[in-house]
């Protein structure tokens, strides 16, 4: 009797809690389980079937096929050549801006907000500004004659990669900035004090204390990147099309294509390779950024 | 207790209230159903006006086929009589049997009651003289839509040489008589009038809305006796209405040719200005109603009694009676009732003709013709709504006392008595036969969509659920302008594994026709073939027959095709060295060639071909196999390709813009003229090669020549390509019906141009059945081609020749092209976009052909391995 009393009417306190956020997460997790978890595993289904209403289920066959593509192969090295040279370049960059941000300049607030510009602009309006440049009539090869280097069609040629990358990180670098910047800030000024006295010169602070304390930023940074890197389709696309130069075919590129054709298979096997792949990528990186972690304590 | 008592008093009250107000919400909301004749596309798009941005009150669509008029007949009638029905009535006289069953179901509301309550609707928007013939007894039950007005053509000449006024706008029964009278005696016994008008004549003596009739009597006895010295003084002559070159010959005075339509009356003035100079509209009267023109309502609307939603029929009706629903009406089914909309129309007509370049020189001419169409709409008009009932026993019984077995007397008794036993005769609603219901049976929907101008697809449907009683076809019919909706509605729910049973469609509807076949949406019609020995593969061009065999496995059956072919003249192909045999010609010869033209050309103000040529005709008819589906390479990089891109760039500027070609002329003049060397002939289905010999004929005489186009080897056959291809979905659960369908699709009776029945095919290729193609070329050789018009035009010039029966020396050139004919080199849509892409650079100048090239093969190569 006396325990009944003691745990309300009905419910304890806690369960009371519990059912009200999860009334107020339901249309979230609705929504989350109807267009995220229902087609995720739905297209895991397509995976190891085959045929068109009546799906036979067909093994390993879809993945076998897939490797078996040489387009899906070119789509596959260009997007992890794309990574492994856009990865490190973008996060130098990033982080000397950070570096440069975090001096006491003058006109802080009108940097960070410059570096963040590229981010909120439309995709479309900055793709017209790249083709504007990089176009075979275009500004790029306007001013390169002055010097009378012949015109270079930039955007169907090798140097699409080159230009693809630029791309990337002009746009993706001013959040990342940001990210790092509120990591610096983070870092005891006290601990930079202490090595001066001891000594410590500019680049043994940054090495010994920067980016030691930096690392939960960082590799932050890093899993956005390589996740934005996997998504640079929406560029690649807009600049050149649904069939671009080869050297930036991506496996979005290839994605894309076989959602045009219908070939839903083909599709979520690509799609689940591509997880398979950046999951396995970002939970390296949290091992060793889980590793440094345990170094620094 | 009182409390209590008070209490439940006003609860009962309250509820009460809500309840009606409920009922009244509820009925204003409910949906209207209307049923729709399915070639009435003006109210179909009203519809979907009407119901767009809608939640509540829409209207429901039943649509009845177009062959299936009984069936509309039939549903409506006994629906109405069974206190059923569509809220909304659309009634066209001319489809009905029999007007006076609707009439007597008495199911009509009277839509005065809400017009009344509509302080913005206006009456006097709309044609007074023509809105009033729905109306009985103050009651107006039905609202015409659209209508016609009789009407006749004639020249100022002929009226002035007959002593008529060219300013008497209406002609009565007399005038008529006078002028047939001296026509004869001028032209010796020659012809009066096309056709002789006869309805209207009656209009003043029966009105089947108020269900009276005044045969019997002296009045039309009178009428009688002077529409037979008018039939006595004429003789009809049956030629093309629309050719008003008849005239001016003084074979006829007079052209009977109802206003069906503000641009249908200017319009044959504009094709065949050149036969007359001055024509003169004119009407006539009915009897005893001098002055008065005679109009017909030709699609009428009405509401139902019990429509639970009168005000959103009401609502509806006002659609259908604005502006822009009636611009688009008068299109199509004869003049607006709405004034501004029939301004706007007179406006646009008169300016398009004014605006082109060919057809009327004379703006004064077409000026006095549009104020004389302008005098007769807006003038007394007597207009009744006619019953075909009524019509038929008048007609016979005028034929009767016409032809001498009947006195007037005799016959305008009979007319008395049997029309007013036809009012009094038809079934009441209780008697109205109502459909004993069938046993229940199981039938079979087959599903098939297509689109509005697949005529061939709809008497297909007719002619199989006639010869099926189990299984049907339920067709679904998409407006051309839906285009882009219905290709991704088929091919998303082919590949999601649903879809209508049965597809046919142009094989460049699939992103890759190739990869669709390849992930099994369609079912493999070889067993369905194979277990038919009725099916006689060999009425078909194996050629293209099997186009839709991959692996083995036979995806698609082509029901259509064409050849690409040129017509030149046999001395434009001498000037340019050039001399075809039955091999045909080469590539290389047609550099020759080029380069030959070029140098009798060198100030560039000719083209070699017309602006249908492109590089993918050119490559499609080459003969190059570029791709190689099953093993997935390319060879856009081989010596042939390459050399084609480079022979294109040339040709590029001997080819002009379609807006050039139009200032330039019509495209036949072009090529008598040499200002165009070659021009593309449409597909040379039998049709159409009789329509190019007539127009060719006209302008070459024997000069001119049909030449397929040139291959890229020496003596090798001329690939087809198709059009129209049909294919079983692989979940259909009735293949074996769907492949009956499939039979009638390749008979043919489907694969001609017109049906036994006269329906037209409409068929855009050549027929894949051989006998089909053979058969009508034969008919088309007939000596008796010989009779109407064929009008000439490119959307901005219009002229026109005579008909003439195909010529044996025509007929065998496109044989021969036939008899040389190869399997089509199928290139998916997605390889055509890039190769279309690679041109561009190439003939821009940002590559080189071999880099074009290579990077044609490289996007193909990737698009076959993704």
């Amino acid at each position: 009797m006396k325990k009944q009393h003691s745990h309300g009417p009905f419910l304890k306190l806690k369960t009371k809690e519990a059912l009200a956020g999860l009334g107020f997460a339901l249309p979230s997790l609705a929504g989350f389980g109807l267009f995220f978890v229902v087609p995720f595993f739905l297209s895991l289904y397509y995976c190891f079937t085959e045929g068109i209403g009546d799906m036979r289920f067909v093994g390993l066959k879809n993945f076998q096929s897939l490797f078996q593509s040489s387009s899906f192969r070119l789509a596959l090295k260009n997007t992890l050549r794309f990574t492994v040279l856009s990865l490190p370049l973008i996060f130098i960059v990033s982080l000397s801006f950070a570096l440069i941000l975090n001096t006491k300049m003058k006109g802080l607030p009108f940097f960070r907000s410059l570096f963040i510009l590229p981010l909120v602009i439309p995709v479309a309006s900055v793709i017209l500004v790249w083709q504007i440049v990089f176009h075979d009539k275009g500004f790029l090869n306007t001013v390169l004659s002055f010097w009378g280097i012949p015109a270079i069609d930039w955007l169907n040629s090798e140097n699409a990669l080159a230009i693809l990358i630029m791309l990337y990180i002009w746009k993706n670098c001013g959040y990342n900035m940001i990210l790092l910047l509120a990591g610096l800030n983070n870092i005891p000024k006290e601990y930079y004090e202490s090595a001066r006295i001891d000594g410590a010169g500019s680049l043994l602070c940054f090495w010994k204390i920067t980016l030691p304390y930096l690392a939960p930023s960082g590799f932050f940074v890093l899993v956005i990147s390589i996740i934005n890197a996997f998504k640079v389709f929406r560029e690649s696309y807009q600049l050149a099309g649904n069939y671009p130069h080869q050297s930036i075919y991506m496996l979005q590129n290839f994605m894309n294509n076989n959602f045009h054709n219908l070939s839903l298979q083909r599709l979520s096997t690509a799609a689940l390779l591509m997880l398979i792949i950046i999951g396995l990528l970002v939970s390296f990186l949290f091992r060793i950024e889980a590793r440094m972690r345990r170094n620094l304590s | 207790m009182k409390r209590f008592i008070t209490l439940l008093l006003m609860l009962g009250i309250l509820l009460s209230c809500t309840s009606c107000l409920s009922i009244d919400t509820a009925r204003s909301n409910s949906d209207i159903s209307i049923y729709l004749f399915e070639q009435d596309t003006a109210t179909r798009q009203s519809v979907e006006k009407f119901n767009l941005g809608r939640q509540k009150g829409k209207i429901n669509i039943q649509t009845v086929a177009a062959e299936r008029i009984e069936d509309y007949q039939n549903a409506l009638l006994s629906d109405l009589s069974n206190g059923k029905g569509p809220d909304i009535i659309m009634l066209y006289p001319s489809y009905i049997d029999s007007l006076a069953q609707y009439l007597n179901l008495d199911v009509f509301y009277d839509l005065n009651a809400l017009i009344k309550d509509d302080k913005a609707f206006k009456l006097d928007d709309y044609a007074d003289r023509v809105i009033d013939c729905g109306v009985k007894d103050g009651k107006r039950y039905l609202f015409p839509l659209a209508y016609t007005v009789e009407a006749l053509f004639s020249t100022e000449e002929i009226l002035k040489t007959h002593n008529l006024s060219i300013d008497k706008r209406v002609l009565s029964l007399e005038d008529m008589l006078a002028l047939s009278k001296s026509f004869k005696e001028a032209q010796n016994g020659d012809m009066f009038i096309n056709a002789l008008p006869s309805m209207g004549y009656i209009n003043h003596f029966v009105d089947p809305l108020t269900q009276t009739a005044s045969f019997d009597n002296e009045e039309f006895k009178m009428f009688m006796e002077q529409y037979q010295a008018l039939h006595q003084s004429v003789t009809v002559v049956a030629e093309n209405s629309w050719d008003l070159s008849l005239l001016p010959q003084g074979r006829v005075a007079l052209l009977n040719l109802p206003i069906y339509g503000v641009h249908s009356t200017l319009l044959p003035y504009q094709l065949y200005d050149k036969a007359v100079s001055d024509p003169v509209l004119l009407s006539y009267s009915p009897w005893g109603q001098e002055g008065n023109a005679i109009a017909t309502p030709s699609v009428l609307v009405a509401v139902n009694k019990n429509c639970a939603n009168k005000e959103a029929a009401f609502e509806f009706i006002k659609t259908l009676l604005s502006t822009d629903a009636q611009m688009e009406r008068g299109q199509i089914d004869g003049i607006p009732v709405n004034w501004e909309a029939y301004e706007e129309i007179k406006e646009d007509s008169s300016n398009r003709i004014s605006a082109s370049t060919g057809g009327i020189r004379d703006e004064e001419a077409l000026r006095r013709l549009t104020t004389q169409l302008d005098e007769i709409i807006k003038g007394d008009l007597i207009c009744r709504i006619q019953d075909p009932g009524v019509g038929n026993i008048i007609s016979k019984e005028l034929m009767n006392y016409l032809a001498g077995s009947k006195t007037k007397e005799a016959a305008s008794k009979d007319m008395q008595d049997r029309v007013n036993s036809y009012f009094k005769g038809i079934p009441s609603p209780e008697q109205t036969p109502t459909p004993t219901p069938a046993a229940p049976r199981n039938v079979t929907n087959l599903t098939l969509h297509y689109m509005e101008d697949q005529l061939f697809v709809k008497n297909a449907i007719r002619y199989f659920n006639d010869s099926h009683t189990d299984v049907q076809i339920k067709g679904t019919m998409h407006s051309s302008k839906d285009i882009e909706n219905f290709k991704t509605m088929l091919t998303t729910s082919v590949m999601a594994g649903e879809g209508p049973d049965l597809l046919v469609y142009r094989p460049n509807l699939f992103n890759s026709l190739t990869k669709t076949m390849a992930t099994g949406a369609f079912a493999d019609l070889n067993p369905l073939i194979e277990g038919d020995p009725s099916f006689d593969t060999s009425a078909f061009y194996p050629e293209v027959f099997n186009a839709g065999v991959f692996n083995d496995k036979r995806y698609f059956i082509p029901l259509y095709y064409e050849i690409s072919t040129l017509v030149t003249s046999k001395t434009s192909l001498s000037s340019l060295a050039l001399t075809l045999d039955e091999a045909g010609w080469t590539m290389n010869e047609l550099k020759d060639a080029i380069h030959n033209y070029k140098a009798s050309n060198p100030s560039g103000s000719q083209y070699f071909f017309d602006h249908y040529m492109n590089f993918l005709s050119l490559l499609r008819s080459s003969g190059l196999q570029l791709v190689d589906y099953q093993n997935k390479t390319t060879s856009f990089q081989s010596k042939g390709f390459i050399e084609l891109m480079v022979l294109y760039k040339e040709i590029a500027p001997l080819v002009p813009s379609l807006d050039t070609e139009l200032s330039l002329g019509l495209t036949p003049v072009l090529l008598r003229d040499n200002v165009v060397r070659m021009i593309y002939l449409d597909p040379q289905k039998p049709s159409y090669l009789a329509r190019n010999n007539a127009i060719a004929t006209s302008y070459l005489g024997d000069d001119f020549v049909i030449v397929p186009f040139p291959t890229y080897e020496a003596g090798a056959k001329y690939p087809v390509r198709l059009f129209d291809v049909v294919s079983i979905n692989a979940q259909c659960q009735d293949q074996q019906a769907a492949f009956d369908f499939i039979k009638i699709l390749l008979s043919e009776e489907i694969q001609k141009t017109k049906t036994s029945h006269g329906f037209y095919n409409d068929t855009s290729g050549m027929p894949v059945n051989r006998y089909a193609y053979l058969n009508e070329i034969e008919e088309l050789k007939a000596p008796s081609n010989n009779v109407g018009l064929i009008a000439v035009s490119n959307g901005v010039e219009t002229t026109s020749v005579k008909s003439i029966p195909l010529t044996d020396e025509v007929a065998d050139m496109a044989m021969g092209i036939i008899n040389h004919m190869a399997p089509p080199i199928h290139l998916d849509q997605e390889i055509e976009n890039i190769i279309s892409e690679g041109l561009q650079a190439y003939l821009s100048g940002k590559r080189t052909a071999e880099q074009a090239a290579k990077e044609i093969d490289e996007k193909v190569s990737l698009f076959l391995n993704e």
